[in-house]
């Protein structure tokens, strides 16, 4: 099988926020006094038709991979490709083939209708008369926006005003795209849409699409590549398959025919160490842990003949994040 | 290297229409708040025409009477205004509005966007002059048009000069973000010491002195030459002196102003503080 040359490629990419200097202090107030390690030297590979969520917790380093990545701010060390441009070079030349989403609807002109906002955008790629318009006609069509073409920006639902930004990162037929939190503002319905017309434009186009996340339920139903950031480092790069492969995180649930044999079960599931976490309500006892099934019920020894149901689940994809940040901290405060 | 040229001037002149249409049509959006906003201009020719019955006026230093020099200073402070009000309130506006960053990576080359945010807000002040200048028309002011192309390159080059000073406040606001302390002191010096309302040879001599420093004086001295009669009574420089100053100003400024804002732009990137607050 051949692997695609990827798309976008960090290597060893690493960022750091230096205070203000002095000098700078007279013109405006400074955001910190200590520099602040935001990528500490992550690798990455996205091919086309692929898409990439990028996804962490505030501070995590999301937005200053993405604005290296556009050229809105330089690596301390390390290298950011685009279809092997690199994205510390100037050159507007290097910003024409990747399409942006900011994370913030605003930069949408809000006066403006959905037309002029794409027409901008369609000519300053080099789109003119008669090819632009049609451009711009088929980008609305595309994100099902047509009846909305010569409605004023301000007036459309989030949900629209997401798929207009959409528009506008795809108007000048992009082979990259970097998505910043395109579901932050809709509701669950319109991301859900949202996400589907990514997926769709993502395969049709053979685009390597970026996007960044909070949302985990977007996350599973994406079931694409996942990189996990924690403090600058990628704690996971894969899908989330294999994640789960890795963590080998089950939910079990029993159920006991009486209280006495629950709370049995319970103290002795708790005292292997493969459980992360036990409770018990009545007569049910849940737990989580790194162990086959088999192992949980060897466990629960000579009160196997009080089991009166079990349910083994796929660990919610919360549960799976929460353990994967938890060991990476675990590691790093003992290295 | 003929072709190359050639494509990336047809580039510049696709993204210059492009920003001019998006200025217009982001400024006609409200079409009665833009024409209030010319309106709002008119405030100080109905104020200078009234001012103007209790001012006692010596022609030697008020050519045409108090009103004509005050509608003039007007159509300079609104028309000259555009270059710095490009990076005034419009850059803090684009900060504002999250349209920076927008602005920032699309391919266009950074050093020419001072030029093509400038484009519709030329137009609109020229829009505010033209109704200043029929205002005072009807208001009994008469023009000189014999030499109004000469006049109109007067303009011209004083709106380049006061952009490529905007160039080099637009530097320190890419840093500074809030304060623009070029900008601000620029602007107090333009709308005193140039003589736009107040005559230069009033002043106190090292006043007199500053307000060379400033293209507004040469714009505003070699207007008055050009469309009021006796202009020349109360005039310091000729209008060849004028315009010579004006295109040195345009060219050095321009050349510091450019340099400036690029390595303000890189700078900001570097320590990744481009489009924040």
């Amino acid at each position: 099988m051949s692997v695609a040359r990827p798309a976008v490629q960090l290597r060893d990419l690493t960022k750091v926020y230096e205070p203000s200097p002095r000098w700078m202090r007279v013109l405006t107030r400074s955001a910190s006094r200590t520099s602040k390690l935001a990528l500490d030297g992550v690798d990455l590979d996205v091919p086309p038709g692929v898409i990439c969520a990028v996804v962490g917790p505030n501070g995590a380093g999301k937005s200053t991979m993405f604005r290296l990545l556009m050229g809105l701010t330089t690596p301390t060390a390390g290298t950011a490709h685009v279809l092997g441009l690199d994205c510390s070079n100037r050159a507007e030349s290097r910003r024409a083939p990747i399409g942006f989403m900011p994370a913030d609807e605003r930069s949408l002109f809000l006066r403006l209708s959905c037309r002029e906002n794409l027409t901008f955008q369609a000519a300053l790629r080099g789109y003119h008369g008669a090819r632009l318009e049609r451009r711009v006609r088929d980008v609305l069509e595309m994100v099902g926006l047509t009846e909305a073409t010569e409605t004023a920006a301000f007036a459309l639902s989030s949900g629209m005003k997401a798929r207009l930004q959409l528009a506008r990162a795809m108007v000048h037929e992009p082979a990259v795209l970097i998505l910043d939190e395109p579901t932050s503002t809709v509701d669950p319905v319109a991301a859900d849409d949202l996400l589907r017309l990514i997926k769709d434009l993502t395969v049709e186009h053979d685009l390597a699409v970026m996007l960044s996340s909070h949302r985990l339920e977007e996350i599973d139903a994406l079931d694409e590549m996942v990189v996990l950031l924690d403090a600058g480092q990628v704690v996971f790069g894969g899908d989330l398959r294999e994640l789960r492969h890795i963590a080998a995180l089950t939910e079990v649930v029993l159920e006991l025919s009486t209280e006495a044999a629950a709370a049995d079960v319970a103290t002795a599931l708790g005292l292997l160490h493969d459980v992360h976490t036990v409770e018990r309500r009545d007569r049910i006892v849940e737990l989580t842990a790194n162990a086959p099934l088999g192992a949980v019920l060897a466990a629960v020894g000579p009160r196997t003949t009080d089991l009166v149901h079990v349910d083994e689940r796929s660990s919610s994809t919360r549960a799976l994040l929460r353990q994967v940040y938890a060991t990476s901290r675990a590691s790093r405060s003992t290295s | 290297m003929t072709a190359a040229v050639i494509d990336r001037t047809r580039a510049v002149g696709r993204s210059a229409r492009a920003f001019y249409a998006i200025g217009k049509s982001d400024a006609l959006a409200y079409p009665l708040a833009f024409g209030l906003s010319v309106f709002s201009r008119l405030t100080n020719v109905f104020l200078y025409y009234f001012v103007a019955r209790i001012v006692t006026t010596d022609e030697s230093v008020v050519a045409g009477g108090y009103f004509a020099f005050s509608v003039v200073g007007t159509l300079v402070l609104w028309v000259l205004g555009a270059g710095l009000e490009v990076f005034g309130s419009f850059v803090q506006r684009t900060i504002d509005q999250g349209h920076l960053e927008l602005y920032l990576v699309q391919p266009v080359a950074w050093p020419l966007l001072p030029f093509l945010w400038f484009q519709w807000l030329v137009v609109e002040r020229l829009v505010a002059g033209v109704a200043t200048i029929a205002v005072a028309y009807g208001l009994g002011v008469r023009f000189e048009t014999d030499r109004l192309p000469m006049a109109i390159l007067v303009l011209a080059l004083g709106i380049a000069a006061t952009h490529a000073i905007g160039v080099i406040a637009s530097s320190v606001r890419l840093l500074s973000k809030r304060a623009d302390p070029v900008l601000l002191a620029y602007t107090v010096a333009s709308t005193v010491f140039s003589g736009l309302f107040v005559p230069v040879q009033v002043l106190p001599g090292f006043l007199q002195a500053v307000s060379w420093m400033i293209p507004h004086t040469y714009a505003v001295d070699a207007l008055r030459q050009l469309l009021l009669e006796g202009g020349e009574a109360s005039s310091r420089i000729s209008v060849m002196e004028a315009v010579l100053a004006l295109s040195a100003f345009s060219v050095v400024a321009y050349t510091v102003g450019l340099v400036l804002f690029t390595r303000s732009l890189h700078y900001a990137r570097r320590r990744g503080i481009l489009g924040s607050y």
